[in-house]
């Protein structure tokens, strides 16, 4: 009898077994030991000609610590927060007006944001470099109305990028802080109201601090892409606003160093986990609650 | 009451507006006869018909097409299986694999193109299609696995349960009752699947062969060399694709009768 | 099969969940046609043997007999079992006719007898007309009927109900009782039905099983629970038995056999009114006893003379005492 059970129990869990075996041979092979593959890359040494010389070496970790580097860290960190805060102020106030539409109005709204989101970022950008460039679209309508009189020349410059980095990132902040907004129950800002709250204070001592957990996803789904979106820089920075993402890429595809290259992204990478951890912390939230 | 909400949908209008604005100017100016997209110079549709003689644009559009349409599909079996099966059971090393599983879409792409570039490399793989499939799949297993997650949980066991009673073996109550109620979530992953591998730049970029395009990468270098209205016709032709898609999504995961969970 | 055979047994079964005992020793006997309920608080354990019965669930020791074969280990889908379930769990991507036909059609009858079964079903429940509808179309009313038309289209050896007129208003209630009950003897399955509702219990069924913290206390038909309870946890759980202490030990004695009395008389106990309450057609008087205990006498009529504070002694017929078990010192 005892051995049937066990039997029994056995092969649910080999079904089981089978069934994430796909994903868990991918993940093993394909990301994991890349990964792996890539730490120990960071300790090699790029040989002159070709290729990597089989020493170790922490060199390369050494030269992160070189000013223009550790500048071009700090330089992507001060943009993502920048844009994260940012688009926090921007993105939570419209997540929540939207979770308060009627529900036909929201479903229209939610799908009037699919489109933009689901459009090619590249084409978004670009129509930012036409309302940018000078005598671009934004030039032109400031100037006919004489509010400039030069042209501003906003492209390639910092606040261009961060207008690019909000507007790819905004709608997932969106839709993480609409998704908890959604589901929470009114009733308990009703109940607020009742016991005598002003709106005000209802949303602050109520809805807030339950909506806290979308808003958190939030600000993990866009801060880890903005630590890394590189190529809004180059497009709407030029050349004059260096990420870690542009010195990566240079380092693999010019410089063809790429134990440097390694160290650099591992250095990003920990940095990236270690800000989510101290994050993670002091929200008290680990996974992305109520994202998808 | 009314002035209450008012304000809000100000700012929502507002907003949204702003997320069109660059995209009705791309496509405005894709009828543009100038080259420069601020001076307006008259309607045309002679950029439309440059690209659809332009070769290299089309096969960057194939390659995509057919890149997003694998990597979402096995995207699609790959992480609704997982998520079938982390659902049975707890395994042992479970969470540390849902974790390395979804890490792809967790790091900066940055980090995912240039592992997957060294690893290729050291692997000795041929640098194309075969990478690119490779790699999209891998970042696209988690939008699925995630969907398909939250769905499973959601599903209210005594449905299974209750086919079991009736007579229903494993695989039919799953067959029966799990598959058509998972049914929206699956597509739904699959279809966002697509439209990232679609976008996709960076992790295209790093892990791409010399003779391979993918629409966003030629769009890139268009951007950053040099643009001509062309790449706007362009553009306008994947918005439509993408305003096709969006509604066949939306219509997909539309509330029905049949989902009330009871 | 022949009739001494039981068509259910549970034996010995015992079940744990994360190192906390759910069922201790469970033991139970269903005849043929029998209504058995199991009746208890919640938490007591009653939906968790369901389970093991319908093989949702499997005990960590005992067995499970259908109709004398063993079944303990066999899956749900392989026992000649079928359940109601609590929320109903019908279908909600497949219409009513889809729904009651499914476990049909897992038998691959054809498409007419499985048509001609699910209309006697559906006549049975009287849901005549609600073919095509949707679950999430129906009242909860509706889909109770037809999860049990579901259910019962198998023509089981054993139907199992998890509190299924939980979710209905009083009225309904009352009047689903009666017609289950009716639905029952007209098929001649064996139910086994679960409840907290102790009326319920006592209107339906052929023999009641009071449960609590994983056992029976009780095992017995309605007569002999109410008349004779052996535990003072039975006496309380069913009919609202007042627990005295004699000189003999404890008994019960039903509120409506309790007499109040103005003046001392021989073999009565002195009290003083503490209440009056009007429930249920019934006048409800507590008293509390020297001891601190509390007694509640019950009678026809609106009101009483009797006002609270006032000293009165109770007294009863030695017949309607039931000497119990004290093995409720620990509340519900």
């Amino acid at each position: 009898m005892m051995s049937k059970k066990n039997r029994q129990s056995a092969r649910e869990s080999g079904a089981s077994r089978l069934l994430v075996a796909p994903m868990y041979l991918i993940t093993l092979f394909f990301v994991l030991g890349p990964l792996i593959y890539m730490v120990v890359l960071s300790f090699q040494q790029r040989a002159e000609v070709w290729g990597v010389e089989n020493r170790f070496t922490i060199g390369n970790y050494l030269r992160i610590f070189e000013p223009v580097y550790m500048n071009t860290f700090i330089q992507s960190l001060k943009l993502a927060l920048l844009s994260t805060a940012l688009i926090v102020l921007i993105g939570y106030p419209f997540g929540y007006f939207m979770a308060k539409l009627s529900t036909k109005w929201r479903s229209r709204a939610m799908f009037a944001l699919i489109i933009p989101f689901w459009t090619s970022s590249l084409m978004r950008l670009y129509g930012w470099i036409i309302v940018f460039r000078a005598n671009g679209v934004l030039d032109t309508i400031l100037m006919r109305f004489g509010l400039t009189d030069a042209p501003l020349k906003l492209l390639y410059t910092y606040p261009a990028v961060v207008t690019g980095m909000i507007y790819v990132l905004l709608p997932f902040m969106i839709y993480a802080v609409y998704a908890s907004v959604e589901k929470m129950d009114w009733s308990l800002i009703e109940a607020a109201r009742d016991l005598g709250a002003s709106p005000v204070r209802a949303f602050v001592t109520v809805c807030l601090p339950l909506t806290l957990p979308g808003l958190f996803s939030g600000v993990i789904l866009t801060f880890i892409p903005s630590m890394g979106l590189y190529f809004i820089a180059d497009i709407l920075g030029g050349n004059k606003i260096v990420l870690i993402g542009n010195v990566i890429q240079e380092q693999l595809m010019k410089a063809h160093d790429w134990p440097f290259a390694a160290a650099l992204a591992i250095v990003l990478m920990l940095l990236t986990s270690l800000l989510l951890f101290l994050y993670g912390k002091i929200t008290k939230s680990d996974s992305l609650e109520g994202l998808i | 009451m009314k002035n209450r909400t008012v304000l809000p949908n100000i700012y929502l209008i507002v907003i949204l507006c702003l997320f069109y604005l660059p995209i009705i100017l791309v496509i405005l100016y894709s009828f543009n006869v100038s080259r420069i997209s601020s001076v307006w110079e008259g309607f045309t549709l002679d950029w439309y018909r440059e690209l659809l003689r332009d070769r290299s644009m089309f096969e960057a559009l194939r390659n995509s097409l057919i890149l997003a349409a694998l990597s979402s599909a096995a995207a699609g079996v790959v992480g609704t299986l997982g998520a079938t099966g982390m659902a049975r059971r707890r395994m042992r090393g479970g969470k540390a694999m849902e974790y390395l599983s979804t890490l792809p879409i967790m790091i900066p792409e940055i980090i995912l193109g240039l592992v997957l570039l060294v690893f290729f490399s050291a692997l000795g793989l041929p640098f194309g299609m075969v990478t690119l499939v490779i790699a999209h799949t891998i970042f696209c297993i988690p939008y699925v696995y995630l969907m398909v997650k939250a769905r499973l949980a959601g599903l209210d066991k005594s449905y299974v349960e209750a086919a079991r009673d009736l007579g229903a073996s494993e695989m039919r109550a799953f067959y029966d009752i799990t598959l058509p109620l998972t049914a929206p979530a699956i597509v739904s992953g699959v279809l966002l699947s697509f439209a990232m591998s679609f976008d996709d730049v960076i992790i295209s970029v790093f892990v791409t062969g010399a003779n391979t395009n993918t629409l966003p990468i030629k769009i890139y270098s268009q951007l950053k060399t040099g643009v001509t209205p062309k790449t706007n016709a362009l553009c306008a032709v994947i918005f439509l694709v993408t305003v096709f898609l969006g509604g066949l999504s939306a219509w997909i995961a539309r509330p029905r009768k049949k989902d009330i969970n009871i | 099969m022949p009739d001494s055979i039981n068509v259910l047994e549970l034996d010995g079964i015992e079940k744990g969940f994360d190192g906390s005992e759910v069922l201790k020793h469970i033991d139970l006997e269903v005849r043929k046609g029998e209504f058995v309920t199991l009746l208890g608080a919640s938490g007591c354990g009653k939906t968790t043997t369901l389970r093991i019965i319908a093989g949702l669930q499997r005990p960590d020791a005992g067995r499970v007999l259908l109709g004398g074969r063993e079944v303990t280990d066999l899956p749900p889908d392989r026992r000649d079992v079928n359940t109601v379930f609590q929320n109903y769990a019908l279908f909600p991507h497949m219409d009513v006719v889809k729904n009651i036909g499914y476990s049909l059609r897992l038998k691959r009858f054809s498409k007419e007898e499985i048509g001609q079964s699910v209309n006697d079903a559906l006549h049975m429940v009287q849901m005549e007309g609600y073919e095509k509808r949707l679950p999430g179309e129906l009242s909860g009313g509706q889909r109770q009927r037809i999860a049990i038309a579901r259910a019962i289209v198998n023509r089981p050896q054993v139907l199992l109900l998890d509190e299924p007129l939980g979710a209905l208003d009083l009225q309904l209630r009352r009047q689903m009782q009666t017609e289950l009950k009716g639905l029952q003897q007209k098929l001649g399955i064996s139910f086994v039905y679960i409840t907290h509702d102790q009326e319920e219990a006592l209107n339906m069924s052929d023999r009641i099983a009071v449960m609590r913290d994983g056992r029976f206390e009780q095992i017995g038909t309605p007569a002999e629970i109410y008349d004779h309870p052996k535990t003072s946890y039975v006496a309380r759980f069913v009919g609202e038995a007042n627990i005295l202490q004699t000189s003999g030990g404890s008994v019960a004695v039903r509120s409506e056999h309790i007499e109040l009395l103005r003046e001392s008389a021989e073999a009565a106990l002195p009290a003083a009114v503490k209440s009056k309450t009007f429930t249920a057609g019934l006048l409800k008087i507590t008293v509390i006893l020297k001891d601190g205990t509390e007694a509640v006498a019950s009678r026809h009529g609106i009101d009483s003379e009797l006002e609270p504070g006032e000293a009165v002694w109770i007294k009863w017929n030695p017949d309607h005492a039931v000497p119990v078990e004290e093995g409720g010192s620990h509340d519900e």
